[in-house]
């Protein structure tokens, strides 16, 4: 399958030259001005059906005043119009003939003298300094297009399958409307929900300035969409609701209203089809109007495993302060609400073989069968303000958030351990809430004045950040367990536990960056290295208080207990910077080799006082993390940028108090954990070489490849003993010997133009890594060799109008080969394979289909599962404001949800339940009015 | 030896800038020039020019311009501040490399600036640069080379200005105060000979501008040519031409604008518009002049650019005070005569320089390479072969090449 696949791509992906449309039936002139003997460029040339309002084709007039537009159909009486705001229209009728070349020769125009008192007619397209403008009423769309209609119709604009939008080539890098973010960051919010109609015009403009361009800065375009001026107001939404087989429903409410300075939304959703809604973007997003109803979206909610049922309400507003719109100045203030309650119903069957340190193929076992139902209702509310100027900026982020959770699981494990075999039976209630309150604030000082005059302070540029949290949480828990071994009674167990845990928490970081100090303070400092000073702190106080009873009254001494912590984190650095080589062009291109070094340190101070002695913890640590880069970057100004770079850094990961002293639990008979009290804490070497390579101008080509190699000192690992009764006892140790792990990674984003309105996207990610695993098995070092690969490819191919089909294949192989134990060599493949394709079939009927197969093996397992989808919708009333969708789900009834978890010391294959095959009629209307 | 002076009143106050308005004799001569920009000519090449060739510059390593700030013409060479390379280079009339000067010697100091050399004016008649230091050597950030290279230590008397130049044997230097706390209400644009001075225009403090608005370049002088022996002087938010000669102001051109283009006449004095003054300018009235730069006269014509926050209004043009033609430097459109090569690049569009015959522009390779590597280029006027040898030279990383033009005269 990976491979016809591959070759599929292959193929269509060497093809795509020579699928190009042969350039026929042309229509092409010489735009002049007489009066004043020069050619006019950047003149409007459209090509309108005769009786028709709107054009079907615009080009605009090069710098020579030439104009050309092509592939016009044949034999239809066209209007070729040339506009400009300084010129009266000049209209040309004609017809053309199979590749037939009409060529107007020299067109003059007549200068419009009087301009101020005319009323001002946009061109459909003009060049307006440094700004592309596309006027939108020029442009002949379905009444009900949006602006991603209108984007697709735009001559040189793109939107590409994987939602990309180009211009010229170029990647737009951020989407505002009348200057702002329109309800987050995510453009699509605006482009597949505001009507084309209520658009005036969309500009485009490189936002760099021309120190930038001349200094080789990387190109930044933006796009912003200026609505007409009755229709800087309005409000859009859904109100959706579907009922289905097997009880599935899903309904979706929001509403969204928005004036030049404020925009508020209200959305609610509800649904038992695996639909998680985490935040007030995703059910924006999931309630966009799109009318067209081509969609690749993959059905994810069929690979999440349990049945979740959720009903979640937002809120959320955004005002914006400032009077005039500015790229230097903002003051903006945002606000949101969610409410979730939230329930999840998992069923689980596994079966674990654990690698051992037995010559023969005798594995240990482990079977477990889990039910669990957790229900969870939480409220967040996140208050930011945002604020900057030329001086400073400030970003306020408060936030609360209160939450409540029951659980109910009940599972059973039959161990096989040194064939002893015992059975486990837990059941556990469990009652879980807290509070959490944060605030973020983030204060930058920027640096001012030029560097002849000023004073020191005004030229010091710093940011200090404070991030506060403080929780409360308690969980009382009540477990029963059973454990029986059915060769060796003497450890049969059954417990009636009671838990209550109470947690107070109090977390302080300070962050402290001075760039580029030396510059403040001497005049010259360019030969002198970039000096950064970065300080963090990190202040933490934990009170916890744990009472567990048995039999539910009887206190047991062993695991209850008070406890309080405190820690304090200090991360002082000091970091250089310096070019020892930089070749640089004013225009033309920039390359520099800078050498970094950070001289950087962790201090730590963990104080633990507990009513359990062997928990009571002082200790101070002190380790070094220091870092050495070099980096060579080479600009050629407005076309690409490469980067190589190669580091080393040394970093250590502090060994916490229950890897040292872990309470170890007695319900737990047959799994036991004890930790290691001399355990080090391990640290970590890592070097990498990266290459980084972006093309600007063909359409946003770029690649990445990087090594990495990483050389861990003291690493943590399991050391598992298997007791001659059959439990299995798990204690952490610190590996004497070094061990090196490698990693290449790699990214390739490839977006090719077939013609004017279609396009392909090519993704590719791979992730490869190898290295040593060691582990002690009863005592016996047991060493292997492990390979993982994670590799994606994702295909887009959009048609605009007619056809988006997308396709991706993402391939997971791990290998294990023990050195120890050949019996425990293993291998698992995992592959997903997704076809999606949405097809129109009118303007307001809408075919959608998804096809995913899944397939998992390994010497032990292997299985298979393909999901197929069919969606159609049908959009009514005039508006398109009425939805009628039919969803016939999992056609092919073999959603499994298997899985498979591999890793050096053990592999689990086992199933999940998940949604599975239903049907479902969905009926939504969306209210949308543009201009109150 | 006659002296020229000229004062300028520029009161300077902690919270602002007093923004002058200059006065003159009612003696001397004044024209108005009604310049309808919107009607300016344009043309192709081979209709506005005599002569077009493309010079490139020497690229070696020591010979490499990071971009043209400054350009003067004389009989021997073409002089170039390179500001951004911290330089000023010496090439020949076919743009082969001389020499550089680039440092100043026995400055310690020196050594660790990265923009040494910001600004420098060239006394042509005594082959002498001075050259303005963004440090001080001697207590002065003005410094004095021969045209061979030779240094000839600080000139203290020339610190504190924005912008001076030479008319034949004098120095004419614009002085306006950098250090807010200075309180003198009085700076001098004077032309110094023997020591001694006289007074040509003074200034008025009128109305209050707030220091961000006013915004004053370095470009307040045209540098004048040889043939006429006169200079131009203008300033921001005035659309008067200042026509300095050898025996002091000459002449007052008082441009005027078609209303959309033009400032108020209180644009200055109101005391409404302080603080407001940059937003009219920028994003309610994008199309006002707010002043008038790089002048210079160029046989019979008045070369000057036209600046506004428009970025797609046309903004260069000449004049011809002879035949009162004006035509408009973006609306030339390159043709066969110049085998359809662009004349400018994005970056330095304007008129460096000119001597008697001809008018200098400079333009990145990469502009001209772009032309020639497209399919359908060949080249259409290259008799002699001498253009296509000039691109097969040049690369995108090569020096900016220079463009001469000769304008006809009679347009």
């Amino acid at each position: 399958m990976g491979k016809t696949f591959l070759l599929f791509i292959l193929i269509l992906s060497v093809s795509i030259p020579s699928s190009q449309a042969q350039k026929v039936n042309q229509i092409k002139g010489l735009l002049m001005d007489s009066l004043h003997n020069y050619v006019i460029q950047g003149a409007s040339v459209s090509i309108v059906k005769e009786g028709a309002t709107k054009l079907t084709k615009v080009s605009l007039s090069d710098n020579r005043g030439n104009f050309l537009i092509e592939n016009i159909p044949e034999n239809t009486p066209f209007k070729l119009e040339i506009t400009h705001q300084n010129y009266e229209k000049s209209i040309r009728n004609f017809i053309i003939e199979k590749d037939q070349i009409i060529d107007l020769k020299q067109i003059n125009l007549d200068f419009k003298d009087n301009i101020l008192d005319d009323v001002v007619i946009l061109p459909p397209v003009r060049i307006n300094g440094d700004t592309l403008e596309f006027n939108a009423d020029a442009f002949d769309l379905d009444t009900n297009a949006v602006i991603e209609d209108l984007l697709n119709r735009l001559p040189g604009v793109m939107v590409w399958g994987d939602g990309k939008i180009t211009s010229n080539g170029k990647e737009i890098r951020n989407v505002l409307v009348d200057g702002k973010p329109f309800f987050g960051a995510d453009h699509r919010i605006a482009v597949q929900n505001i009507a084309k109609e209520a658009v005036e015009k969309i500009q485009v403009y490189d936002t760099r300035t021309e120190e930038d361009k001349a200094k080789n800065k990387e190109r930044t375009d933006e796009m912003n969409i200026v609505l007409k001026e009755d229709k800087k107001d309005g409000y859009f939404g859904k109100i959706g609701a579907g009922y289905g087989a097997r009880k599935r429903y899903d309904g979706d409410l929001s509403f969204n209203i928005f004036s030049p300075k404020t925009q508020a939304t209200a959305a609610f959703s509800s649904n038992n089809v695996n639909k998680r809604m985490n935040n007030i973007d995703q059910l924006l997003r999931n309630s966009t109007f799109k009318p067209s109803g081509i969609s690749t979206d993959f059905n994810p909610d069929f690979q999440r495993s349990g049945i979740t049922k959720q009903h979640v309400a937002g809120l959320s507003l955004q005002h914006d302060f400032q009077k005039i719109q500015s790229s230097q100045k903002r003051s903006l203030f945002k606000a949101s609400y969610l409410g979730m309650d939230q329930q999840v119903v998992s069923d689980n069957n596994s079966l674990t073989n654990f690698l051992t340190s037995q010559a023969n193929e005798a594995v240990n076992t482990a079977e477990n069968t889990s039910a669990s139902i957790s229900e969870n209702r939480n409220h967040n509310l996140n208050l930011n303000y945002d604020f900057y100027n030329d001086f400073f900026s400030l970003q306020i982020a408060p936030s609360f958030k209160t939450y409540h959770s029951n659980q109910n699981s009940s599972s059973v494990a039959n161990y096989d351990y040194q064939t002893h075999q015992t059975e486990s039976n837990d059941y556990t209630v469990g009652e879980n809430e807290g509070d959490e309150l944060n605030m973020d604030i983030n204060f930058t000082k920027n640096r001012l004045g030029n560097y002849l005059t000023d004073k020191w302070i005004d030229k010091l540029q710093f940011n200090l950040r404070s991030q506060t949290n403080y929780s409360t949480n308690q969980n009382d828990l009540l477990r029963h367990s059973e454990t029986i071994n059915l060769t060796d009674n003497s450890i049969n167990r059954s417990f009636q536990r009671k838990y209550i845990v109470n947690n107070k928490s109090f977390k302080q970081d300070f962050t402290l960056d001075m760039n580029d100090i030396l510059s403040a303070f001497f005049i010259n400092s360019h030969r002198l290295p970039n000096v950064r000073f970065s300080q963090k702190l990190l202040l933490a106080h934990a009170e916890n208080d744990q009472a567990v009873l048995n039999d539910e009254h009887l206190t047991n001494s062993y695991l209850s207990y008070q406890s309080t912590f405190s820690k304090v984190h200090y991360m002082p650095a000091i970091k250089l910077s310096k070019d020892i080589y930089r070749q640089y062009l004013y225009g033309r291109f920039d390359k520099a080799l800078t050498i970094n070094v950070d001289f950087a340190a962790l201090l730590v101070h963990e104080d633990n006082t507990s009513t359990l002695d062997y928990r009571n913890l002082n200790r101070s640590l002190n380790y070094l993390t220091p870092a050495i880069s070099a980096n060579y970057n080479y600009t050629l100004n407005s076309i690409s940028n490469k980067s190589i770079s190669l580091s080393w850094n040394k970093d250590v990961e502090i060994t916490n108090l229950d890897q040292l002293q872990p309470i170890y639990d007695d319900i737990n008979v047959i799994n036991r954990f004890y930790g290691n009290a001399a355990l080090r804490s391990p640290t970590k070497q890592n070097f990498s070489l990266t290459y980084d390579y972006i093309n600007n101008i063909k359409l946003g080509y770029s690649y990445s490849v990087s090594l990495n190699a990483t050389k861990l000192e003291n690493e943590i690992t399991d050391s598992i003993i298997y007791r001659d009764n059959g439990t299995r006892e798990a204690y952490l140790t610190n590996m004497e010997k070094n061990v090196w792990r490698t990693s290449l990674k790699g990214q390739l984003s490839r977006p090719f133009k077939i013609t004017d309105n279609q396009n392909l996207t090519l993704e590719l990610k791979i992730d490869q890594s190898i290295g040593s695993r060691f582990q002690y098995i009863d005592q016996k070092e047991d060493e292997s060799d492990n390979f993982s690969s994670a590799n994606d490819f994702q295909l887009y191919y959009n048609w605009f109008d007619k056809i988006k089909f997308g396709t991706n294949y993402s391939i997971n192989y791990y290998k294990l080969k023990s050195k120890t134990n050949e019996n425990n060599n293993y291998s698992t493949t995992y592959q997903s394979t997704g076809i999606s394709i949405g097809y129109s079939i009118t303007k307001k009927w809408a075919l959608n289909s998804n096809l995913n197969r899944i397939s998992s093996n390994n010497k032990y397992y292997t299985d298979d599962s393909n999901v197929w989808n069919v969606t159609t919708s049908y959009r009514a009333l005039k508006g398109n404001n009425l939805e009628i969708k039919f969803s016939a789900l999992d056609l092919l009834r073999e959603n499994k949800g298997f899985y498979i978890n591999s890793n050096p010391s053990a592999y689990t294959a086992g199933t999940r339940n998940n949604l599975q095959n239903y049907f479902m009629l969905s009926l939504s209307y969306f209210p949308r009015k543009f201009g109150l | 030896m006659k002296k020229i002076y000229l004062f300028l009143l520029a009161a300077l106050f902690t919270h602002g800038l007093f923004a002058q308005e200059i006065h003159y004799s009612e003696t001397v001569p004044t024209e108005e020039i009604r310049l309808a920009l919107q009607h300016a000519r344009g043309g192709y090449v081979d209709e506005i020019y005599d002569e077009i060739e493309y010079i490139p510059l020497e690229t070696t390593k020591e010979s490499t311009i990071q971009n043209i700030k400054r350009l003067w013409v004389t009989d021997q060479y073409f002089i170039i501040l390179d500001a951004f390379g911290s330089q000023i280079l010496f090439f020949d009339k076919q743009g082969k490399y001389i020499r550089r000067i680039n440092k100043i010697p026995n400055c310690q100091s020196c050594k660790s600036v990265k923009l040494l050399f910001h600004d420098a004016t060239v006394d042509v008649e005594n082959k002498s640069i001075y050259v303005n230091i963004s440090i001080s050597v001697d207590k002065a950030s003005i410094v004095k080379f021969d045209f061979d290279g030779n240094y000839f230590g600080a000139q203290p008397q020339f610190n504190d200005m924005n912008d001076f130049t030479f008319l034949k044997n004098s120095l004419i230097f614009y002085n306006s105060p950098r250090d807010l706390q200075d309180e003198r209400n009085f700076t001098m644009l004077s032309v110094l000979d023997n020591d001694k001075n006289k007074d040509i225009i003074s200034y008025d403090s009128l109305a209050s501008v707030d220091d961000d608005e006013y915004s004053d370049n370095n470009r307040n002088f045209s540098i004048p040519s040889k043939q006429d022996s006169l200079l131009y002087f203008t300033r921001s938010y005035d659309y008067n031409v200042y026509e300095l000669g050898k025996y002091g102001l000459n002449k007052v051109y008082k441009f005027i604008f078609p209303f959309q283009y033009t400032i108020p006449n209180d644009f200055i004095k109101n005391k409404e518009y302080n603080g407001k003054r940059e937003k009219m300018l920028s994003e309610e009235n994008t199309s006002w002049i707010g002043m008038l730069d790089y002048i210079r006269r160029h046989k019979n014509y008045l070369i000057f650019n036209a600046e506004s926050y428009n970025s797609s209004q046309s903004n260069r043009f000449a004049y011809n005070l002879s035949t009162g033609t004006l035509l408009n430097f973006d609306k030339i459109t390159p043709g066969d005569f110049n085998n359809n090569f662009s004349l400018g690049s994005d970056l330095n569009e304007y008129i460096l320089a000119s001597d008697d015959d001809y008018m200098y522009k400079s333009m990145m390779p990469s502009v001209l390479l772009q032309t020639a590597q497209d399919p359908k280029f060949n080249y259409t006027n290259d008799p002699d072969g001498k253009m296509k040898k000039t691109i097969s030279r040049l690369t995108k990383f090569s020096n900016p090449v220079l463009v001469r033009l000769k304008i006809k005269g009679d347009l």
